[in-house]
């Protein structure tokens, strides 16, 4: 009988270990943006209306998107100084190659891949040489290759997901507060204003000429889930994180006391001289929630009572922190998961540029990283509505929009009473 | 004894006493022949003598390439050659045509006539047999140590090595990026939508006067295809012949074409031209900048002129072209600290891979290319042999029955005696007197 089991044990292992073996040889593999860039494929200089894509993507990356600079910016002066600072060389280490390039196993990258092209095309569309060959053949369909480990970029919430994993964090990439201060920037993000400034380099399939509203909706949405994941991810290992706090709470212009907006609005709901926290992703996107689903408006305020109330005291105990957090992720997921379906038109859009400039004061009261998340939005909102259907008063809103860039343009110098106003000067323009 | 009839003296009457003095029959019909026959074959030759016609001594008719030589013998023979009606000395081969030698390492030197016997017919000039080539092959000595190649060649299946190309360590030396796995793949995404690339897409055979090797080694293929363009060998793929439909070095989207497929410094002053053209008729790109749309986001400066931007839309086209559209295929040096244009390393094709032999494709043309080439259509490196080895040839080209059994195995089926690149030009010493 022992000799049976041992042969079956056997048998077994041998099994087991060909399974692995089959799976390892089968396991995607990153072949780099060389293998995409030929100008039959995704490499030519003039976008192409003969096919479903523009064919020129491989040149707007290279040539546009600062994504393929991402690796050299660890060389220059900065990415240098950081390395002095925080102890790593940032060419070859893997806390800044995580975002910087394609941080992945040796025995997952060919040999035309190459850490020097930074943020590339598999950074987004997922390690090609399961789908490099097959992807180009005819009758090729989109979700083949989802099968074969394409990531799913067309789906808003995937979309991104993929963007928020470098330009929030996720479980293996963070910008924490010691990296800020070494001379990282902090991390901020829009979907939409993110998109554009890449450039674009794809067209959309999704046929609705208002789906800019639903992305920016989307992208709102699931950027707060991912800050809660984040914050309850930092209180289980490290907390108070700053870098989850409103930066200018305490870098700000030192002026007299006379002069201080801050005393003169005094601090609400929390303990004077506690940082409070920055609530960027969440009071834009409690604006637009009101205006698309009120219902489930009220249930995000009442989930995001608590976190908030728990983040902006320095004092708070951080496992009630992590567990608040996590709960309203739940909260916030099941709403973001909604925006992609919603049903947005122009007027909408025009809608909630209103109800966002309304909303003036609490969202520019809610700090500077706020303010610069209604800019954005507001941009965005008002872009694609006008590119939806042109205003007369274009050329008059745009201004105005411009203008609540110049008054951000230096976070320690912001001033709340200021940029409400130009919030409202907005709202007075749109129709 | 009654009944005796016949005495000695009958007997002896019986025999002729003057016997001897009588000419018979025979003998007289052998010395009449003999002096009618030599009387004739003088009359003949003194014939021929009159009529100055020696074309009665030739052993054979001589080969196309000596026919005009005609009825005179003493082209070759005669006068000047050593009295030896029977030989040719090598003198007399060379003062129309030379015959470079074998190998400077080689012991002994035959005469041309001993392989090239002439005489044989309208049309064979070369030995028919291995002898000739195996009386040294067999158990080579050369001068100055030992041998280079094999030194017991019995014959094409016995003693001969493995082509150079699949010998260990040999090695491609070109310096180019080409996946042929990629290019042969089903549905290759081209620029007219999906295409299937057949072999004889890119490898054309190269016509008399191409890009081939010196014209004189290919004379077997030269005799296979008479006059027309020779068929033996491929000519080296090109850029502008096989590459550019599909990889155009196109540089920037506001115009049309590609950059020349030169080296980076004529591209250089190819795109500064272009731009600085193309500013003073579109004056208005000077300005097109970038919409804000991300706080403190850090846009291109704008250029101040002409001058600027065409500097700047250079650096933007070199920088798709050198990262990204030359190194498709090509491959740079390492950059000096004063480069600042790329070097490319040059190509260096090999276009003849079997350097002691010459090869035919055209008298091979009803096979596929995959049939000998069998790894091309899995190769992925340009870096790949995909020289077939000497066990293919042997598939056909075998003296103990191949699946051909006509497929020639003998040297000269693939070799040259003379090594033609050594060849000396000769001034023609033949003149056709029309008067004679």
């Amino acid at each position: 009988m022992s000799n049976y089991s041992g042969v079956i044990i056997l048998t077994a292992l041998i099994a087991s270990a060909q399974i692995v073996m089959a799976q390892e040889t089968q396991e995607a593999k990153y072949t780099g943006p060389g293998s995409c860039g030929s100008t039959s494929c995704h490499g030519g200089v003039r976008p192409r209306s003969d096919n479903a894509v523009l064919q020129n993507e491989f040149t707007t990356w290279t040539l546009q998107d600062k994504h393929a600079r991402a690796a050299s910016v660890l060389s220059n002066d900065v990415g240098k100084r950081m390395g002095v600072i925080l102890g790593v060389n940032p060419p070859q280490s893997p806390k800044c190659l995580v975002c910087h390039s394609l941080n992945v196993a040796e025995n997952r990258k060919t040999r035309s891949f190459d850490t020097g092209d930074g943020v590339s095309c598999e950074s987004c569309h997922g390690p090609a040489s399961n789908w490099l060959g097959p992807h180009t053949t005819r009758g090729w369909q989109y979700e083949k290759g989802l099968q074969l480990g394409m990531r799913n970029t067309r789906d808003l919430v995937g979309r991104t997901e993929t963007c928020l994993s470098c330009h929030l964090g996720d479980e293996t990439k963070s910008v924490d507060h010691e990296m800020i201060a070494a001379g990282h920037p902090d991390l901020y993000f829009e979907l939409n204003s993110f998109t554009a400034a890449m450039p674009r380099h794809w067209k959309e399939t999704d046929k609705d000429p208002w789906i800019d509203l639903r992305a920016l909706a989307t992208g709102q949405g699931v950027q707060l889930r991912e800050n809660l994941r984040r914050i309850s991810r930092e209180a289980k290992n490290f907390w108070p994180e700053y870098a989850e706090l409103d930066c200018f709470a305490c870098h700000h212009n030192l002026v007299a006391a006379k002069d201080s907006w801050r005393q003169a609005r005094g601090y609400p709901d929390r303990r004077p001289g506690n940082p409070p926290w920055n609530s960027s992703r969440y009071v834009v996107f409690r604006v637009i929630l009101n205006q698309v689903d009120h219902d489930s408006a009220a249930r995000l305020d009442a989930s995001l009572k608590r976190v908030d109330e728990l983040v902006s005291d320095i004092r708070a105990d951080p496992a009630q922190i992590s567990q608040a957090a996590t709960s309203a992720a739940v909260t916030v997921d099941e709403i973001a998961r909604r925006m992609p379906g919603l049903q947005l038109d122009g007027a909408a859009g025009w809608r909630l540029i209103k109800a966002i400039t309304a909303s003036s004061d609490r969202i520019a009261g809610a700090g500077e990283r706020a303010a610069e998340q209604a800019t954005m939005v507001l941009d965005s909102l008002f872009i694609a509505c006008n590119s939806g259907a042109k205003v007369n008063n274009a050329q008059q809103i745009g201004g105005a929009v411009s203008a609540l860039f110049k008054l951000v343009e230096n976070p320690s110098a912001y001033n709340p009473n200021a940029f409400a106003q130009q919030m409202r000067n907005v709202g007075a323009l749109v129709p | 004894m009654p009944g005796r009839i016949r005495t000695t003296k009958q007997l002896a009457r019986r025999i002729q006493k003057d016997y001897f003095k009588n000419t018979f029959p025979m003998p007289r019909w052998r010395r009449t022949l003999s002096w009618i026959l030599a009387a004739v074959g003088l009359g003949y030759v003194g014939w021929y003598a009159v009529a100055r016609d020696a074309s009665i001594y030739s052993s054979g008719p001589v080969t196309k390439a000596h026919a005009s030589f005609g009825t005179k013998c003493s082209s070759c023979h005669g006068e000047g050659t050593g009295g030896r009606v029977g030989t040719v000395p090598d003198e007399r081969c060379v003062t129309c045509h030379d015959g470079p030698i074998h190998n400077v390492r080689q012991v002994s030197m035959p005469a041309c006539a001993s392989c090239h016997v002439e005489h044989r017919g309208r049309e064979v000039l070369l030995p028919a047999s291995n002898g000739t080539c195996t009386d040294c092959h067999s158990n080579l000595h050369v001068t100055g140590g030992a041998p280079t190649v094999a030194a017991a060649i019995h014959s094409f299946t016995e003693g001969h090595p493995e082509v150079s190309a699949q010998l260990p360590g040999a090695k491609d030396p070109g310096q180019i990026k080409f996946n042929h796995k990629v290019h042969l793949k089903k549905d290759l995404r081209s620029m007219k939508g999906n295409v299937q690339l057949q072999c004889s897409d890119c490898h054309r055979p190269a016509g008399i006067g191409a890009e081939t090797v010196s014209a004189r080694s290919d004379t077997l293929a030269a005799k296979v295809d008479g006059p027309r363009p020779s068929r033996a060998y491929m000519a080296p793929v090109t850029y502008a012949g096989q590459c550019s439909s599909c990889h155009p070095l196109e540089f920037d989207k506001r115009m049309p074409g590609s950059v020349p497929h030169q080296n980076p410094e004529v591209v250089h002053d190819f795109l500064v031209a272009k731009f600085e053209a193309y500013i003073k008729t579109h004056p208005e790109a000077l300005h097109e900048p970038d919409p804000q749309r991300i706080p403190r986001q850090t846009l291109d400066p704008e250029p101040a002129n002409a001058l600027e931007w065409v500097t700047l839309r250079t650096a933007q086209s070199e920088r798709l072209l050198w990262t990204k559209t030359c190194i498709e295929c090509h491959k740079f040096a390492p950059a000096a600290p004063t480069d600042y244009l790329p070097r490319v390393v040059p190509t260096n094709f090999n276009t003849r891979w079997l350097k002691h032999a010459s090869f035919d494709h055209s008298a091979h043309a009803a096979f596929e290319c995959v049939s000998c080439h069998s790894g091309a259509t899995a190769s992925e490196k340009a870096s790949d042999i995909l020289i077939p080895g000497i066990d293919v040839c042997k598939e056909c080209h075998n003296p103990s029955g191949g699946r051909s059994v006509s497929a020639g195995s003998s040297c000269l089926e693939c070799h040259q005696y003379h090594d033609w690149t050594k060849e000396k030009a000769v001034a023609p010493v033949q003149r056709e007197n029309k008067s004679e």
